[in-house]
Formats: structure tokens, sequence, C-alpha cells
């Protein structure tokens, strides 16, 4: 029945060849002309901003979309300069110029600098005066000692300054703080003009020796920069490395073509999918255009290498029948498993995840419906009266494959025991972790990197995360003692702070009041008084605070004072660290007993270390699903439940082995090794799949279970390691991207498919003939035996195709 | 930007339309001139107005203030009294400005809960007064020499006669490139003032509505809205009540020690 549905198959692709080929040059000029449209739209081709990784109703989104809209929209970034001393005047100068222009871009908001912070200013006993620390006045010098010592002093004696701009110890590093408009919703774009813009101030600064920008936006920048090198490279690279595995394998411009084809037939309207989406390229979708050329190549490779097997002793057509009666079931089964693998992404709550998922989904089918129509249309139209050459099937490494039975039926031990020993390294899997750092996404090489890294290295903070509070009624003001725990808490988390290697201040409404109150009640300051200030005195001091123009205030205390904000600067965490902060903090809230307010920690950093517990579930989900579907499909495929339950195990050893190496590397489940789990388990199980049912085949044409391994070697050993071959290369493409996680992602990818070759061609075999040696299946065949066999096979092959032309 | 010139604006710039100018010998500095001119001889005034802060999603925070006012004469400038009376927690915190001609003026801060009074310098001229989208730099008083002026044309604006006129402050410290002003013809009050930003983007634009005229000569306006098209946030000053001129008030009631006693 199945011969005759390929018989059929056959035939209506030899009928309309013609047809299908004109479909297929439709699909891909809709599909160019969409990717066109969506270039020439001059909408961001990348973007790898905070919002895209969440659906809309994620609620931390929401927490940080609600924290927005009571303290603004802002990112907040910082540059680092380092200069020869921080102190020298002709350097303020310049910082006073550079802050100035950068506070003038209509994104900031505020730029903070040495030479432009204020502070307020007591002047005897009844003055208070609110003016910048430093007055820029194009001098170069100091006008006396007093002078440069009055300002080091006013920096030194100001508490919101000292720490955030400058190091008392360091004098040759200073740092702005920037906040700059996050404009919700919207692409990349902008973020992009923001950074050329602030670098562009800051070339050729005859004072300052380095410049490192750092934050939310140049991040992202970087990250979108990326993802475009990233695009091009591949592209280029991929096809590249497909001309040439189309020449050295298969040594054939037609082949190349049916290859190139190929790629193409599934990358392109994949991709125009996501641009007609109006989707810009994310790190996740970023790797799709290799990953469908990966795959689809993959299973054009046992069509092509059947074909021309079978046209040593058929006519064209009947060597395509022969092909794909013979990879139809194990072509199916593997594109489906393939299918369900990008498939279980779709439901994420990551989004790129989900749209990696969905897009990957429709260029698999895609790619399995290609390579049952174009793929043989365009064999059949290429190959169209070539004649069969001697040498058209000889390829590199067919005699290792045809030697390969007897080597392994030599040396059966030690293959089962070099796997044994694989599986101590299965230790490592209790050191596989989910976690994130942003920061580190890029790589070593990348300006972003190097500027977090450059900011670390010098105690700055690389970025932020802010406790918000929100009192359920009232004010800051408005209840006794509210202001006093306020205050106790800014202490508490400060003194957390210090405490932390990496952790750097906290800037908060109480630190910005004490300022106000010093210069209020000097010279009688007092902080025990301060501290238990209540009602109308916080209210007093509030408005003296921004009526004295304090516009700082305004960023840590929303107007109604229903709303506080403590920033808390740190180096840019990783996820887990950013967890184990999350909990002190918290536990630093009720202890001081807030529990009058909503409280939330939040902030981008906050927010991508909030989604490893959906990746968590995202590989979860995928994992079950792939197992479930083998769970099912391997014992129905082979007919036998214990066959089926050795199958899965069999193929997640190389899933786990590549787990492990993850562990022992400190190499964590993230934003793009997530999808490795799936995918890599949909991808290993293909060979598999092809190698037993071509045994199962065998066995059902009568070959004795020993024969029938070592002529499933030999037929199928080829076309198994070409697609090997053609998966580690493709993947290993992606070790030439800018993102860390998609480099990981390529070389496990390729690690995984190179043990699952070596499992399937190595261990596979033996073990099938270690099982028939302890448990024997039939008795020894003979030549002659065998002979009958082949002539019967091809007697029932002929007699189907036959029938089905009748 | 001073503390001084908000309390000024109050009561002069923001009520009378900005129309205090001197000498200027275009067309556009007269007609700012004429306005300046008709505007005098209040001699004092008292007033209550809420300022209402709306943020980009619409929510609203008020602040009610009163404001009492003394004119000045050739030789002292005008005095003006800010005690606000909401939020509850700011209840008599109180302003005291006193205009000297020519120089910074001097300016007072009363906080009543923490018993203390201290005179006072406003931050920069960008900076917000008291959150709002008013400026120190939108609520001061314009001195004679700090702008220069262009009459642009005679148009109408919502039916009414104006003159057009181009405003362009010389202060290098200014937060705006310029700002368009449009001047009743026949009363010579401004209805609508658009300030552009140093890139020359319009960032904001006040109106003046609800005109009052008062002892058949002052005209005030009894709301006031500003709109910032940057951050879709505004600020209204809206006059509680009527104005009441020649309340008797004299210098005594504006002095440092009085403060103290205000509720």
């Amino acid at each position: 029945m199945k011969d005759v549905k390929s018989y059929r198959l056959t035939e209506y692709i030899t009928s309309s060849k013609a047809i299908i080929l004109v479909v297929y040059a439709l699909l891909m000029a809709v599909s160019f002309t969409i990717i066109g449209q969506r270039i020439l739209s001059g909408e961001p081709f990348a973007d790898n901003s905070v919002r895209i990784w969440f659906n809309e109703a994620d609620p931390d989104l929401q927490k940080f979309d609600a924290f927005h809209e009571k303290f603004g929209n802002q990112d907040w970034g910082s540059i680092l300069i380092r200069t020869k001393d921080i102190y020298d005047k002709k350097f303020l100068n310049e910082l006073a110029e550079v802050s100035e222009e950068v506070e003038a871009l209509s994104i900031v908001y505020r730029a903070t600098s040495l030479a432009n912070v204020r502070g307020n200013r007591s002047e005897g006993e009844g003055d208070l005066w609110f003016t910048s620390i430093f007055e820029a006045n194009g001098e170069s010098q100091w006008a006396s000692d007093q002078e440069l010592s009055q300002f080091k002093s006013r920096l030194d004696d100001n508490n919101f300054v000292r720490d955030l701009l400058y190091r008392a110890q360091d004098s040759q590093h200073t740092f702005i703080l920037i906040q700059s408009e996050n404009q919700k919703g919207q692409p990349g774009g902008y973020r992009q003009d923001y950074v050329e813009a602030v670098y562009k101030i800051f070339d050729n600064r005859a004072t300052f020796d380095e410049v490192k920008f750092q934050g939310v936006a140049p991040l992202i920048v970087s990250l979108n920069k990326a993802s475009l090198r990233d695009v091009f490279i591949f592209y280029s690279t991929t096809a590249v490395l497909l001309m040439i595995f189309g020449f050295l394998v298969f040594r054939s411009v037609r082949d190349t073509i049916v290859l190139v084809a190929m790629a193409l037939g599934v990358m392109v309207p994949a991709m125009a999918g996501v641009s007609a989406a109006g989707l810009p390229y994310n790190m996740m979708t970023q790797i799709l255009p290799v990953l469908l050329v990966a795959v689809s190549t993959a299973n054009v490779v046992h069509l092509i290498k059947e074909f021309h097997y079978n046209r040593l002793t058929m006519s064209n057509e009947e060597s395509l029948h022969k092909a794909i009666s013979m990879l139809w079931v194990a072509g199916f089964w593997a594109g489906t498993t393939t299918l369900i693998g990008f498939a279980s992404f779709i439901i994420s709550d990551v989004r790129p995840v989900s749209q990696f998922g969905t897009f990957g989904s429709i260029g698999i089918a895609l790619g399995f419906i290609l390579s049952l129509s174009v793929a043989p249309a365009l064999l059949l139209y290429l190959y169209k009266n070539v004649p069969v050459s001697e040498t058209e099937n000889i390829k590199p490494g067919d005699g290792f494959i045809e030697a390969l039975p007897g080597l392994l039926d030599r040396s059966k031990y030690i293959v089962v025991g070099v796997f044994a020993l694989c599986l101590i390294s299965l230790i490592g899997l209790k050191d596989v972790r989910v976690g994130s750092n942003f920061s580190k996404f890029l790589g070593d090489s990348s300006s972003a990197r190097a500027s977090f890294d450059y900011t670390k290295e010098h105690d700055f903070a690389g970025a932020a995360a802010h406790l918000s509070l929100s009192y359920h009624s009232g004010n800051l003001s408005s209840v006794e003692g509210r202001f006093s725990k306020l205050i106790t808490l800014e202490q508490a988390l400060q003194k957390l702070v210090k405490t932390k290697d990496g952790f750097y201040l906290t800037l908060g409404p109480g630190k910005i009041l004490w300022e106000a109150e010093r210069a209020l009640a000097a010279p009688n300051e007092d902080w025990k008084t301060f501290h238990q200030y209540t009602g109308g005195q916080v209210g007093d001091l509030v408005f003296s605070s921004e009526l004295s123009g304090n516009d700082q205030l305004i960023d840590f205390l929303s107007e109604d004072k229903q709303h506080v904000r403590i920033a808390l600067l740190t180096d840019f965490m990783d996820s887990n660290e950013m967890h184990e902060f999350r909990r002190e903090v918290e536990g630093i809230v009720k202890a001081v007993g807030i529990n009058d307010a909503d409280v939330t920690f939040t902030g981008a950093p906050v927010l991508l270390s909030n989604m490893d517990s959906q990746i968590s579930d995202t590989q979860r989900f995928s994992l079950l699903t792939v197992t479930g579907f083998l769970l099912v499909l391997f014992p129905f495929l082979f007919r036998s439940l214990s066959f089926g339950l050795f199958s899965l195990v069999f193929n997640l050893f190389p899933l786990a082995l590549i787990y492990s190496l993850m562990g022992w590397t400190n190499i964590t489940i993230n934003l793009a090794t997530v999808v490795i789990g799936g995918v890599s388990l949909s991808l290993v199980v293909d060979d598999t799949i092809h190698v037993l049912v071509r045994f199962a085949q065998y066995r059902k044409l009568g070959y004795e279970w020993n024969r029938a391994v070592d002529k499933t070697i030999a037929t199928i050993g080829h076309s198994v390691t070409l697609t090997s071959v053609v998966l580690i290369s493709l993947f290993s493409v992606m070790g030439l991207s800018d993102f860390v996680p998609v480099q990981s992602f390529g070389l496990f990818m390729s690690l995984t498919v190179f043990v699952a070759w070596l499992m399937d061609l190595f261990l596979l075999p033996v073990l099938l003939k270690m099982f028939n040696q302890y448990f024997p299946q039939d008795d020894v065949q003979t030549e002659v035996e065998e002979d009958a066999i082949s002539a019967q096979t091809a007697q029932v092959t002929g007699q189907v195709t036959s029938d089905s032309r009748s | 930007m001073k503390i001084k010139q908000l309390m000024s604006f109050s009561v002069v710039a923001l009520t009378a339309g900005l129309v205090n100018a001197g000498a200027m010998s275009d067309r556009g500095k007269e007609i700012f001139e004429s306005g300046d001119d008709r505007d005098s001889g209040f001699i004092s005034a008292d007033w209550t107005q809420e300022l209402i802060l709306t943020n980009a999603l619409g929510k609203e925070s008020r602040r009610l203030m009163r404001i009492i006012a003394l004119e000045g004469n050739d030789v002292e400038g005008d005095k003006t009294l800010i005690v606000f009376r909401e939020p509850k927690d700011s209840r008599g915190v109180s302003l005291l400005t006193h205009g000297i001609k020519e120089d910074d003026d001097n300016q007072w801060m009363y906080l009543p809960n923490l018993k203390r009074v201290k005179r006072i310098s406003a931050g920069a001229k960008t900076s917000r007064f008291v959150g709002s989208e008013f400026t120190f730099e939108d609520l001061a008083i314009r001195e004679v020499g700090d702008f220069s002026y262009k009459f642009i044309k005679d148009t109408e604006l919502n039916g009414v006669a104006v003159h057009e006129i181009e405003v362009i402050p010389l202060d290098p410290k200014s937060g705006y490139s310029r700002q368009i002003a449009w001047i009743d013809q026949k009363e010579l009050i401004v209805h609508k003032l658009e300030y552009y930003d140093k890139k020359s983007k319009l960032q904001k634009t006040l109106f003046f509505e609800d005109y009052h005229q008062y002892l058949g000569k002052h005209w005030r306006a009894h709301t006031t809205r500003m709109v910032n098209h940057q951050t879709n946030k505004k600020s209204r000053l809206i006059v509680s009540g009527n104005y009441e001129f020649k309340t008797g008030v004299t210098k005594k009631d504006f002095s440092k020690n009085k403060l103290r006693s205000i509720r």
C-alpha cells in the first residue's frame, strides 16, 4: 500500500514537475517581495529590547509598566570617563559642556555629572541655596587652592553625589548618570540614534582618555547590531558551506542546485512569514534561517543519495520511486518529530522563543513538503537524459561505510565500553542551571561588553534595580512612622549593598531629603530628629526641596507622595545573583515592617532575570512534549514496546551528555540555549528513525538479524553521515555569532548531532547485534538465501511498480 | 531663575498677560509696553488659586494657594506672599518675595511644621515649580532688557483680533530658543504663548482663558493652562472666587517676621 502511494506520488511528480517548479518559483517570488518590502519600509530590522521577550499580559511586565507610570518611562544609563585628574578645571569645563549637550538630546531627561550636579548650600544662619557645585566658567585653572578645596569639600559633603559620580580614592574616573526616555512599544531604532548621538558628543574630547557608555540603551543597540551582523554572516557563510558541501560531497552541480533550492525554499518563506508579521529579527529568530537550512538540506541528502544509488540499476523514475518508498515512512516520522520539537516552543511565554517555534514549525513543515515535491521534481528535471556514470555514486567515505560492519564486529566491546565510560560524565547534569546575564550575551570583543567590564573593574555601577513602594492609603507623610520606616529601609538597603561585591549604593528620597534637612537645619542638623519627622514636617521638607528647584526628588517620590522609589545601583547581574539579591531585599522590607504598601522589585535587569521561570517552563514543556511524542511514536513505529523504550532512552543520551557538558562548563540554560533540548532531541532521532526503519524494512524482506544490520549500515550509513556533516557544519556557523548564547547553541547542537551520529552508526549496530547474540532472533542466513531475498526484493519492487502503473 | 520671579509672575505676568515690558523700539516692544502701562495702579490684590497638575495618564494632583500682592513704586518692587493651603501636609508653607528694582529679589520660605524661616534661592531656570509644567522661567516677570521682540503680523485667534509677536530670550541660560505671543489688539492682554525648546521644537503652550476685568481696568485670566507637547503633561492655574483689590495690606504685612504668624 505504501509502495503504491509512493509510486503515485512519483508519478504525480513526474507528470507535474513543471507545475511544481512554477509554484515553487511563485512561492519564492512572493516571499522575496515580502522581505523586500520589509527592508524598504525603513522599519528597524532588529529589535532585542526588553519588551520583546514578554507577552503584554506578563505580570512582571505589568509591574514594570506600573512602575514606569509612577515615575516616568525611563532608561537609566551611565558614562564612565577616565581622565588624568577629575578635579582638573579644564576637564570639568569640558565635562560641563558634554553634560549640557547630552541633556539637550530630546530623548534625555537628565544627565547628572560632577560638572552640573547641584546641592543645597547653607550660608550663614538663614540662607539656603540650591546651586551647582561646580560653576563652569571656561577658565582652565582654579582661581586658588581654596576654591578647589571648597569644590572638593562640597562634593565630599554631599551624600547624593559621593560614590555615585566619583570615588574619593580614585581621581581618574567619574560617572555621568543619564536618565533617558524609554519609548515603550517602539522598536529599537530610536535607541540607536540616541547612542550614536551620545558617542558623537564624546568624540575627540581633549581631556577624556576613555569613555565607556553602558546601560539598557547601549546594550540593546549592541545586541541589535550583533543581530544584523549575525544575519549577514549566517546567510553568507551558510550559502558558501552549501556550495562547498555540494561540490565536495556530491561532486555535482545538479545536486548542489537541489540542495540550494531546498535551502531557499524553506528559509525564505519562513523569514517572509517573520517579515509579514512585522517582527524584527531578535536573538532567537535570527538563528532560524541557519537551523531551517540545516534541517531541510539534511533531509534531502537522504533522497539524493538514495536516488543515485538506485540509478545504478534503474531508470530515473524508478530510482525516485524506490527512494521515496524506502524513505517515506522514516522521512515522515522524522519530519513530524522535528515539527513537534519546534512546535513545542509555540506556547512559550518568552515571546521570541514562541516566534522561533511558530516560524520554525512553518519552515519544517514546508521543508517536508518540498522534500517530496520540489526536490524530486528537480532531480528528475536535472537528471533527464543524463547517463549514469560508474563514478557518480562513489562519494567520499563510502569505503569507510562499507568496512564499518566488519570493524564494528571486531571491536564491539570497545565501542560499548567507551560509551559506558561516557555515562560517567552524566554527573555534570546536577550542575545544570537556568540563568541569564544580558550584559554577557555579547562576546568579549563587543564595545557594550567592554563597557560593562570596565565599569565593574573600576567599581562603578552598570545597572540599576528599583524598589517601588506604593502606599495602600494616604502617602509618605500622612501616617505617623512611615517616614521613619522608609529611612530605616534605605539605610538597611545601603548597608546590604555596601557589604556585597558588585553592589554599590542606593538612591532614594530619604537621602535627598536628608540633604535638604542638613541645609535647612545647618549647623544643627540632627539625624535622630530627622528620622522622627512625621506628617507636616515631612511635607515641609518635601516642599522645601521642590521649591528650591531640587528636581531629583521627583524621580524618587511621586508628586502625591504616594509612591516611593529606591534605586539600587549594581553591576549587571547574573539572573541567579539577582534572585538572591531580590530575596535579601524582600527580607529587609519584611524586617523593617513595611506592610502598608505594595512593594515591587523591578527594573530592566530584574525583569530579564525574572524570565528564568519562563525559561524553565519552556524547557520542561518542550522536552516533555517531544519525549511524550517519542514515547508513543517509537513503540508504534517498531511495533514493540521494549524496542520503542530502548530507542527513546538511546536518543536521550546525547542530550543528557550535552546538558552534562553545559553543567561542567557552567554554561546556563538561557534565552537561546533553552531551545537546545526540544530541537536537538527532535533532530537526533531523525537518523535513529532512518536507521531503525531501514533495519525493519530489511527484516521484513526476510534478511537475517545481523545481515539486516549490516545492510542497513551499508545502504543508509553514508547518508546518515552526510546529514550529520551538514547539520554539524551549519550549526557550527552559529559559532561565528556575536551572541555568546547563540555560539553556545551552535556549539552544543553540533556536539549533540556528532554524539548522535557516533551512537547511530557505531553503538546502535553493535547493540543490535549483541541483542541478537544474547537473545537469538533467527538462524544465520547463507549467501544463497540472501541472493534469493535480493531477487525477491527487486521483483516485489518491480511488481508494485507495474501494478501501480496498470 | 529665582522664586521671586514666580511670585511676581503670579501677580502680574500671569494675570495681566506678560505685558511688563520696558522701553521698546519696534512695534512688538511698544505693544508690550502699552499693556504694562494699562495695568499699573492696582495697589494691592488678594486671591486664591489652585494649581492642578495632570500627568501623561491624566491623573491629577492639586495645590491650593492664597496670594497677596502689594504693588511697588518707582523705588521698590512689588511684594508678594504666597501661602499654600493644600495639600494638607504643606498647609501654611509660605513664600515671601520682595521685588528689588534692577537686582535679584529677596525671597524667604517659611516652613510651619519645621518652624523655620529661610532665605532661599531657586535652582536653574529650567527647574519645574512644585512639580508642575511651569518652570521658574515660565513664571518669571520679564524685565525690559531680557528679550528682543519681533512683530510678526496682525491676525485672528479664535475670532479675536490679535498681534502675533516673537519674543526671544537674551539670557543664554534660558530653556527656550524663542516664544510666540498672541496679544489682544484691543485690550493688550495675552491669549496664548508658545515655548520653543533649544532645538526650536515646540515644547509647551500656555493658554490664558476666562479673563475678568476688575475696577474697569485690570484684566485677570482666571484659568491658565500649560500644555507640554513633549510629555503630554498639563498644569492649570485656576482662580477660585474673585480677585480683591485695594485690600488695605501694607508693607508691614510683608515683613520676614510676620511669616511666623501666618496661618
